[in-house]
């Protein structure tokens, strides 16, 4: 094959007139401006596409992303246990598509007969056109079934041929219904918190919904790999409350039985631990249920154990007495004449229930005399007693976990009037939450300190992190030890042998004050006849106060409406209930004898054992076995005493407090026989029983108070004497032994 | 080489017709380019795989090597050669054309293929180089003589009869491929500027035409069609969406549509590799053949892609030199047709994805999946690089 070229030079000049390379260098040239053109425009066009802002196809793209809300359920609470109190459940809600009802009236009939709906109202609404003429696209049926089974549900789906349809919504669920419900408060249907805890807390329990954007496929489905924004839901806490679900029960069940026994008109009470101000249990009595808030009227719903303020009464008198103890004006023992029940100081007659002449202080205060108050009152002074009550908290909000709570009502100093230094001192013109009243008792049961009562310990978020920690403030001192002693025993004598008798708990040596207030005229002026507020507020174990509780009954309708017998026994239960609860140790009342007094008729049982066990101690050596005896058998071998003496020891006892309570026998085995015997002397019965217990010697005692004789006489070697017997007697020498032992106390 | 200039090898007239020393003497520039193409591709091609399948990745990489032995091949074979086979190519691509009309496989709305049991065939594919092929024959055998309108005209004609066949498929990419070969080739070859003129001057009155039959034409209804000439209702609705692209962005604008989205959201420097979202979420279809430049538009943004434009520029300019440079017609005919078949695609591609032109299946060189396609390139890359090898030789009677 040969092979040549196309033209010569000769050729391609004859044909473009100029050299072949050139020609087609120049025809190249045109080609290659083409695709230079062509790929410019390309260019410009892509440059145009990209960079113009104008085209915003990069808002276009945004049409591609999705948005979803993410809704967290509002925070739960919960007892200190875990337990839940409030939580948010779903509730299915039924709703109709109009535009999918080809019977309307049918239909609503239907819906009629399963629902209980008005049919008229349905088919109205679903046949309401907007102003296009459309039909509208949701509406409700029936909202909140909450008792509804799933196949009451479906049936209704089913007839409805999918006009109907369930929607499932969130509804705050009170799983313990009445159950501390004034407390709590509830959420309304619209999910706005409505009162109590739920409204206080409600920065921390509500929960804003987040969201989260990605890019949606082609599907239209969000791709969570692609999220380009996460805002997580916020909030939905949960709340750990101070309450104990079960006290708060007792509490509650206690205070349902009294007052329909006092047909009283409502009561209250609180159960508080005093060292930390935590609230164990808050009840407001009569109860409603928040899961049908709906259903009970606005009153009924309000806490009004940190709202309703009333007259503390006699309650109050605890203020006046730690005052004057603390400013030293008064000593139990200081000696108050009581005028024999009338007594008009300032120009309004006070009267006494227990009319009593010339007695100590202790006794007044264990028997409440108004007179002996409003003279202590007046060795305080008006300045003193304003400071007082000032320094107990009266007048202020105690908590700040509870919004609307009520500060009481105290008025100011300069608005004091001529009668009320009458007033004051016994718990009159002065009104008071029950929670302060539980605050003021709390000074004495926690050694002298003011305490802020909270409801909330903590918050926690979804991951548990605390986002809220109740933080206690600094603790102010306002009583000094040795008068918060005597406070104790003061209270402790009250339930031992004064109006509060019916408090008196075996197992735990409680102290607490009555308190019987008349009801201000809410029309103004004076009082409402007849009708009373029954308060009892104490606090338990003496040896170490572990609670508060105040208890209150309002308007109780029978005759007896004293804080000791109407409060008393609710008082004894949820106390002594919450002590064993809390499993805190026993602190048994014992009796004079050291011997627990237990069930009367337990007591009376052991009677007839006694005389036998007497005659035994007379023969048998000194030994272990017989020490154990000489506790269970060496039983009240003296008849009933008067008030005074059993006080007397009592009080003694409560001086010097010990704590754990019970006796611990001592082994003998360690001891010198030779030991001589020591001086009992002006030893109260405590000291002396101590004393003869850590030497292993049976005893015999005769008579209350302290000792004035003894048999075998001092230094007579221990291992010699088989039984000592001890003289007691608070007649003779007593108001000196008494005066020293307080002198002696003053200088310490 | 100083070797082959004309001086020294007056005396070689032979030709060797396979010779694998031209794989020594290859210009270094064109593969660099095509390597760089290709790797582009290989990225590419690995962010559009990973949201379907990875294996699409490792065959176009795989594609690429076969292709390059192809090209190996093709270089080693003198250009002369298969030149003087171009008639046989061009009965047979005839009868292939006329053998899918009948027996071919319907893929798509177009029958493209022949079934040959083992392998598919699509004879429009390979029309495009037989009559790079056959143009180049033809010019050179008529050589000045094109200047006159008869021989002018009858190359109109040999290039019209696949034409027709390829738009009786219907195939309007390939055949529309041929259109402008044919000019470009013409041009080349010196034919008279008038001549040229007339022609696209004829080919523009399209338009009119086009616009005519478009004026009353509502893409929601199919009416039939009255004459030969008129378009068919989908390639009507092709333009029409083209043309109102606010319309049906969810029908058959679709494509139009998401792809500017896809392109346009990509901004100056693009969202970074393997995060175009686009493309990943299917809101482009075919994002791993005939879209993929939006992919990478997306993902590199306006640098990216102007690069890629860069390089392919540089490539189709590069075998323009080769043209131009070459001392004889035929080698310079051969490579314009080469160069102006693989810029049809890349122009009329990337046109389509930023919306410069209506719709039709035109595959991106090196970019776009598809190993036909691919070894259609490679062929092309072949043929190109094998022109220079000629360059200096002088063949005279």
């Amino acid at each position: 094959m040969e092979w040549r070229r196309l033209e010569t030079d000769e050729e391609t000049r004859k044909r473009y007139g100029e050299a072949p390379d050139k020609a087609m260098h120049a025809r190249m040239r045109w080609v290659m401006w083409a695709f230079l053109v062509l790929f410019g425009a390309v260019g410009i066009r892509l440059g145009f596409l990209h960079l113009n802002p104008r085209l915003e196809l990069t808002q276009e793209e945004k049409l591609h992303i999705g948005k979803r809300v993410l809704r967290e359920t509002r925070g739960e609470i919960f007892d200190r246990n875990g337990l839940f109190l409030a939580m948010d459940r779903q509730v299915p809600s039924l709703w109709v598509d109009p535009r999918e009802v080809k019977d309307p009236q049918g239909l609503a009939g239907k819906l009629q007969a399963k629902l209980g709906i008005d049919p008229k109202e349905l088919t109205e609404r679903m046949t309401q056109r907007d102003q296009k003429g459309n039909l509208q696209k949701f509406v409700w049926v029936k909202r909140w079934l909450e008792d509804a089974p799933e196949s009451f549900l479906r049936e209704i789906e089913d007839f409805s041929e999918g006009a109907v349809s369930v929607q499932y919504e969130s509804v705050r669920f009170y799983p313990q219904r009445d159950t501390a419900a004034h407390l709590l408060g509830f959420v309304n249907r619209a999910g706005e918190a409505s009162e109590g805890l739920e409204l206080t807390f409600n920065d921390y329990l509500k929960s804003e919904p987040g969201n989260y954007t990605a890019r949606k496929d082609s599907g239209r489905r969000l791709l969570d790999s692609l999220t380009l924004e996460y805002t997580p839901p916020k909030g939905g806490d949960s709340v750990q409350l101070t309450l104990d679900t079960d006290i708060q029960h007792t509490l509650e069940r206690a205070l349902d039985t009294r007052m329909e026994e006092t047909k009283a008109l409502g009561a209250m009470g609180v159960v508080m631990n005093p060292n930390t101000g935590a609230v164990l249990a808050l009840a407001t009595r009569p109860a409603f249920d928040p899961n049908k808030y709906d259903d009970f009227p606005p009153e009924l719903r309000k806490n009004a154990a940190l709202i309703d303020v009333f007259e503390p009464g006699s309650s109050f008198k605890i203020v006046t007495a730690s005052a004057a103890l603390e400013n030293g004006l008064v000593t139990p023992d200081t000696m108050i004449n009581c005028e024999g029940g009338t007594f008009n100081p300032y120009g309004h007659t006070v009267r006494d229930f227990h009319k009593m002449g010339v007695e100590p202080f202790r006794k007044c205060f264990e028997e409440s005399s108004n007179i002996a108050m409003i003279k202590v009152g007046a060795m305080l002074g008006p300045e003193r007693l304003n400071d007082w009550i000032q320094r107990y908290g009266f007048g202020k909000r105690t908590s700040r976990d509870f919004q609307l709570e009520s500060p009481g009502i105290f008025p100011k100093r300069e608005k004091w009037s001529r009668l009320t230094m009458g007033s004051l001192p016994m718990g009159q013109e002065i009104a008071v939450t029950m929670i302060q009243l539980g605050r003021a008792f709390s000074v004495i049961a926690n050694g002298g300190y003011l305490v802020e009562p909270y409801f909330v310990e903590r918050a926690l978020s979804r991951n548990g992190d605390a986002t809220y920690q109740h933080q206690r403030p600094e603790r102010v001192r306002i009583l000094s030890p040795n008068t918060v002693k005597t406070m104790q025993e003061l209270c402790h004598l009250v339930i031992l042998h004064g109006t509060g008798k019916d408090a008196l708990i075996p197992e735990y040596r409680a102290g607490g004050k009555t308190g019987t207030a008349q009801i201000a005229n809410p029309n103004g002026g004076g009082y409402k006849e007849g009708a009373f507020t029954a308060v009892f507020a104490g606090f338990a174990p003496v040896a170490n106060p572990q609670l508060v509780v105040v208890i209150v009954v309002k308007e109780p309708a029978i005759r007896l409406h004293f804080g000791g017998y109407v409060c008393g026994p609710v008082f004894k239960e949820v106390m002594r209930d919450s002590l064993v609860r809390l499993n805190v140790p026993e602190d048994p009342v014992l009796d004079e004898n050291g011997q627990r007094i237990d069930e009367k008729g337990k007591k009376k049982e052991k009677e007839p054992e006694k005389i036998a066990s007497t005659d035994k101690k007379t023969k048998t050596a000194p030994a272990k076995p017989v020490e154990a005896d000489a506790e269970s058998e060496d039983v009240d071998t003296v008849s009933e005493r008067s008030v005074e003496d059993k006080f007397a020891a009592s009080l003694d006892q409560m001086v010097v407090p010990l704590a754990g309570a019970k006796l611990a026998a001592h082994s003998v085995d360690g001891i010198d026989r030779a030991t001589p015997l020591p001086d009992f002397t002006g030893m109260t019965k405590r000291q002396a029983l101590e004393k003869l217990r850590t030497l292993g010697l049976p005893w015999d005692q005769h008579g209350v108070g302290w000792v004035v004789s003894q048999d075998p006489p001092a230094g007579t070697p221990v291992g010699d004497v088989v039984l000592c017997s001890l003289e007691f007697s608070n007649r003779k020498t007593a108001p000196e032994a008494q005066e020293q032992k307080h002198d002696e106390k003053r200088t310490m | 080489m100083a070797m082959y200039s004309a001086e020294f090898n007056v005396h070689d007239a032979t030709m060797r017709v396979v010779n694998p020393r031209n794989i020594l003497r290859i210009d270094w520039m064109l593969p660099i380019f095509v390597i760089l193409l290709a790797a582009a591709g290989w990225f590419t091609m690995y962010s559009a795989s990973r949201s379907s399948d990875v294996s699409y990745f490792y065959r176009q990489v795989a594609f690429f090597f076969i292709g390059a032995a192809i090209t190996l091949i093709i270089v080693c074979i003198d250009y002369r050669f298969l030149v003087s086979l171009a008639p046989v190519m061009y009965a047979v691509i005839v009868l292939l054309l006329v053998a899918v009309l009948l027996w071919g496989t319907e893929i798509k709305g177009g029958k493209r293929w022949l079934r040959f049991g083992l392998f598919n065939l699509q004879p429009s594919e390979t029309s495009k180089i037989v009559m790079v092929y056959a143009l180049t024959w033809y010019l050179t055998t008529v050589g000045p003589r094109i200047r006159n309108l008869f021989w002018f005209l009858l190359a109109f004609v040999i290039a019209g009869v696949p034409m027709v066949l390829i738009l009786k498929q219907p195939n309007l990419g390939t055949a529309g491929c041929l259109a402008p070969l044919t000019i470009v080739m013409l041009w080349v070859a010196g034919c008279k500027r008038w001549h040229m003129a007339v022609i696209i001057g004829l080919g523009l009155s399209v338009i009119p035409l086009l616009w005519l039959q478009m004026r009353d034409f509502d893409p929601e209804i199919e009416t039939p069609r009255k004459a030969a000439y008129e378009l068919k209702h989908y390639q009507k609705k092709r333009i029409y969406t083209f043309l109102h692209p606010e319309y049906a962005t969810r029908k058959s604008g679709w494509h139009t549509y998401q792809s500017k989205i896809t392109v346009g959201s990509g901004g100056l420097s693009g969202k970074g590799y393997l995060k175009g979202t686009q493309t990943r979420l299917n809101y482009l279809p075919e994002h791993h053949t005939d879209f993929i430049f939006s992919l990478l538009a997306e993902e590199h943004g306006f640098v990216g892609a102007v690069v890629v434009i860069g390089l392919f520029a540089a490539f189709l300019l590069r075998g323009l030199m080769y043209a131009r440079d070459c001392p004889e017609m035929m080698g310079t005919l051969l490579a314009s047709g080469i160069v102006t078949v693989l810029a049809f695609h890349v122009f009329v591609n990337i046109a389509i994805t930023i919306g410069l032109m209506p719709v039709t299946g035109i595959p991106l060189p090196f970019l776009s999946y598809g190993g036909s396609f691919y070894m259609t390139t490679m062929i092309c890359v072949g043929i190109l690089l094998n022109v220079p090898m000629r360059r200096g030789l002088m063949f005279i009677n």
